[in-house]
């Protein structure tokens, strides 16, 4: 029986082609799957998924020191068996139930390398949950990826979500899907999730976005974007005793898995942390209220990725006397207008659990639209819970009818 | 009657409005300009230049550490009836030319474009008629009619318009480039306008060869292929290189004259532009597709990732590449590279008004003249100007594709 390649301490070059001989899995027709090696830097930006150059010897130091120390993730190589390049990767990222996948492949090699990321995938994911035992993988694909998507589906992978225009790719936008595949014990033990009904409340219907505000006076002192009632600044020291003493007093646990409980060191650190990045990729304000500058909650957008333009955006009204009453959609107008006016990004996402109604109809009125749905997220009551999807496009946005004020609301909202 | 004092020492606060009462220079109509004080990052976003939010806390630092080490002056602008600090103007200076670059909280709307155009005003007038400097620069987005009405009067010239550059509530404006000599100057040089742009070439475009397809494997690491050049990152390794090519050179035209460099500093220097996630400078070796030889770079320079922007630079190491189209097929994948998969807009480039040669390669590429930057460099007893040009990704689209005659570039 031969022998696995040997490792790169020893820099003998093995015959090409023989890299694949005497390893049992993960070896397909015509490309197979192993751990990365350092050697594999030299042909780093074929198998990295980005569009952006790095050296050589960039990916040799990413490779010995970043991905060594990484967590709950691990990057795989996809190799071509007849000659041992690499061709592409997948990363696996880890969070109890749930595995997302992120595949590439070098674009270069056109048809032929979709060929080879679908029959990784084909190999990969069932490896994951069928060899594995993890209860459900996502696997993140272009709409454009066709050789890819059909392979998914075979295996009995199926499209979730759909996040439209979400992705840069060569020469225009495409739309960014999820994939799922459910382990087969676990559907036994619980059911598909797909049959689990999603609730909603509201009538749906977007809402006229509030106008523009001319300033009469001055602003609020540090304000980023003013509205009628209320006006975003970005989060301070002081903020971040007042949100965690706030914290403690939540009477609600329906808008995520029951309450939280902040430190003020804890929350200010990290705030410190995003402020001092520059672009900053999480981007928190305080939401105040301008008759009287107090604080009522934060908003924010989170994983802001400059190269494609899109991030998610979250919110928190932390005072429950202004949840309802339409601040909250009145502040997230404004993160709105930053993320499509001042950032120039061109879309957002959002992602909420099944049983928070009430943000999912909040951001139905805020000119969401739903995207799909995100399975067995996290373990809750019994069974694994699920997120429904939303996204904005900015060209969407910007067709919204505009108010001067909107009247006041029926129904609480945040 | 004093300039308000440092708030080390902690005295009542001063009256408001009496903060510019002392002061000899940089005090207008509406607005005085001061050096930032500690206090002044209370009120940051209205005054730093950046586009995120960041709490007092963190900017009092970065005035203290960042702000005070920085060799460009940044100036507050006040408000004099009750010294509101409502905005900032960076003097960045180079030697010779000084570039203003003023932010005004949006916030104030129309009002605020009026206080930027008088602290322009304030601070080009101390700078050419008091510290007599020669030139001072200014970027002017197209759509402030106020601030542009306000500075022409006051005799600062257009000196070129980089088409749609600047990203503005889902469409584009124009970035114009404001210049304002020194009279004294001129008459020791003269108008650099009367210096005459040279120019070498038909000055027509040509087509752009199309998208190669792939036979056999791309080359290790490429990015963008073409028929025989193609484009991969940059190597640590390469600088070696670089620099004795840099020692090997024969012209002088491209720049003012030749320079050395060491392997050290370019190592450095791309050890540092690679290291952010989202990098704003993205260069390319490029290499032979017969040999894997490298023969020169081309890069995007200050990529802007909000206005979808950059500058386009290269540079031909090998004297045997040059002529013969290399560079310009090299520069046309990276056109590709920067307008269909880094989705930028528009891209800008600069030559030395004496380079007619990397003038001409521009146009046919399909750049377009945006116009000129006057007195920026000290050259043969006077101060010399650069041409400047763009190019839309909706121009280069358009542009016809059609495979080149070998041996066709001059």
């Amino acid at each position: 029986m031969p022998e696995l390649a040997t490792k790169t301490e020893e820099p003998k070059t093995p015959v090409p082609g023989t890299g694949h001989l005497g390893q049992t899995f993960l070896v397909g027709d015509e490309i197979y799957i192993r751990a990365i090696e350092p050697a594999d830097s030299a042909y780093g930006q074929s198998w990295t998924r980005t569009i952006l150059p790095r050296s050589t010897e960039r990916y040799e130091k990413w490779i010995k020191e970043e991905m060594a120390k990484a967590k709950r993730q691990a990057t795989y190589i996809i190799l071509r068996k007849s000659d041992d390049v690499a061709v592409g990767s997948f990363t696996t990222r880890r969070w109890d139930p749930v595995t997302q996948v992120m595949p590439w492949v070098d674009p270069l090699y056109g048809e032929r390398g979709q060929q080879w990321l679908a029959q990784a995938l084909e190999m990969a994911v069932p490896w994951l949950v069928d060899e594995q035992q993890r209860p459900i993988v996502k696997i993140h694909v272009a709409a454009e990826q066709q050789a890819v998507i059909a392979r998914l589906n075979e295996i009995g992978a199926f499209e979730t979500v759909r996040f439209r225009e979400m992705l840069r790719t060569w020469g225009g936008r495409t739309d960014q899907l999820l994939f799922e595949y459910l382990n087969r014990h676990w559907v036994d033990r619980l059911g598909d999730p797909r049959q689990v009904p999603l609730e909603r409340s509201g009538t749906g219907e977007p809402r006229p976005v509030p106008a523009p505000v001319t300033l009469d006076g001055d602003p609020p002192a540090n304000a980023v974007k003013v509205g009628q009632r209320v006006y975003l600044r970005p989060v301070e020291k002081k903020d971040t005793a007042q949100i965690s003493l706030w914290s403690r007093q939540e009477t609600e646990t329906f808008w995520d898995a029951g309450r939280w409980m902040y430190s003020t060191h804890g929350y200010a650190a990290h705030e410190t942390e995003l402020q001092k990045k520059d672009p900053q990729t999480t981007v928190d304000f305080a939401v105040c209220l301008r008759e009287t500058d107090e604080l009522i909650g934060t908003m924010g957008l989170f994983g802001v990725d400059y190269v494609h333009g899109f991030a998610e955006t979250g919110s928190a009204i932390a005072r429950p006397e202004y949840r309802g009453g339409g601040y909250g959609s009145e502040a997230k107008h404004l993160l709105f207008d930053y993320a499509f006016n001042t950032l120039n990004l061109h879309a957002l996402q959002s992602f909420v659990i099944f049983p928070n109604t009430r943000s999912a109809a909040a951001l139905r009125k805020q000119g969401y639209k739903e995207a799909g749905r995100m399975h067995w997220a996290f373990a809750s009551f019994g069974t694994y819970e699920n997120f429904i999807c939303f996204d904005l496009l900015a060209s969407d946005w910007r067709q919204m009818p505009r108010v001067d004020f909107p009247a006041a609301d029926e129904e609480p909202r945040i | 009657m004093s300039i308000a004092e440092a708030p080390e020492e902690t005295k009542p606060a001063p009256a408001p409005g009496a903060g510019h009462e002392g002061q000899t220079f940089l005090v207008g109509d509406e607005v005085y300009l001061r050096g930032p004080e500690e206090g002044d990052a209370k009120v940051g976003m209205s005054w730093r230049p950046t586009l995120f939010p960041v709490a007092p806390e963190l900017t009092e630092e970065w005035i203290k550490d960042d702000l005070a080490k920085d060799d460009n002056a940044t100036l507050l602008i006040l408000r004099k009836s009750d010294d509101r600090v409502v905005g900032s103007l960076k003097i960045d200076n180079e030697g010779i030319d000084h570039w203003l670059e003023p932010k005004v909280d949006a916030l104030y709307g129309e009002r605020g474009l009026r206080w930027k155009a008088e602290a322009i005003l304030l601070v080009t007038h101390w700078l050419i008629h008091e510290r007599g400097q020669p030139v001072v620069f200014l970027d002017q987005p197209a759509d402030e009619g106020v601030v542009i009405e306000v500075i022409e009067g006051a005799g600062m010239r257009r000196a070129a318009c980089f088409r749609e550059m600047l990203a503005r509530d889902g469409g584009r404006v124009d970035r114009l480039l404001y210049e304002y000599l020194s009279p004294e100057w001129m008459v020791a040089l003269g108008d650099p306008n009367d210096a005459p742009l040279e120019r070498t070439g038909s000055g027509e475009p040509r087509p752009v060869p199309p998208p190669v397809t792939l036979d056999g494997d791309p080359p290790r690491n490429a990015m963008m292929v073409g028929k025989r050049v193609y484009l991969r990152p940059e190597e640590l390794s390469d600088g070696v290189k670089t620099a004795l090519l840099a020692r090997q050179e024969t012209e002088t035209f491209f720049d003012i004259g030749r320079y050395l460099t060491s392997p050290v500093m370019l190592e450095k220097w791309l050890k540092d532009h690679e290291k952010p996630d989202l990098p704003s400078w993205i260069t390319f070796a490029v290499c032979l597709r017969e040999n894997d030889e490298p023969i020169g770079w081309v890069a995007l320079l200050d990529v802007d990732y909000q206005n979808r922007f950059a500058e386009t630079g290269s540079f031909f190491g090998n004297v045997a590449y040059r002529g013969g189209g290399y560079g310009s097929e090299a520069k046309q994948l990276l056109l590709e590279y920067a307008f269909e998969r880094l989705g930028l807009h528009m891209v800008q480039s600069w030559v030395y008004f004496q380079n007619t040669r990397s003038a001409a390669a521009l146009r046919k590429q399909g750049y377009r003249e945006a116009g000129r930057i006057n007195w920026l460099y000290p050259n043969k007893g006077t101060l010399d100007n650069f041409v400047l040009f763009d190019l839309l990704a909706e121009e280069w689209r358009a542009m016809p594709r059609q495979e080149w005659e070998a041996k066709a570039d001059s």
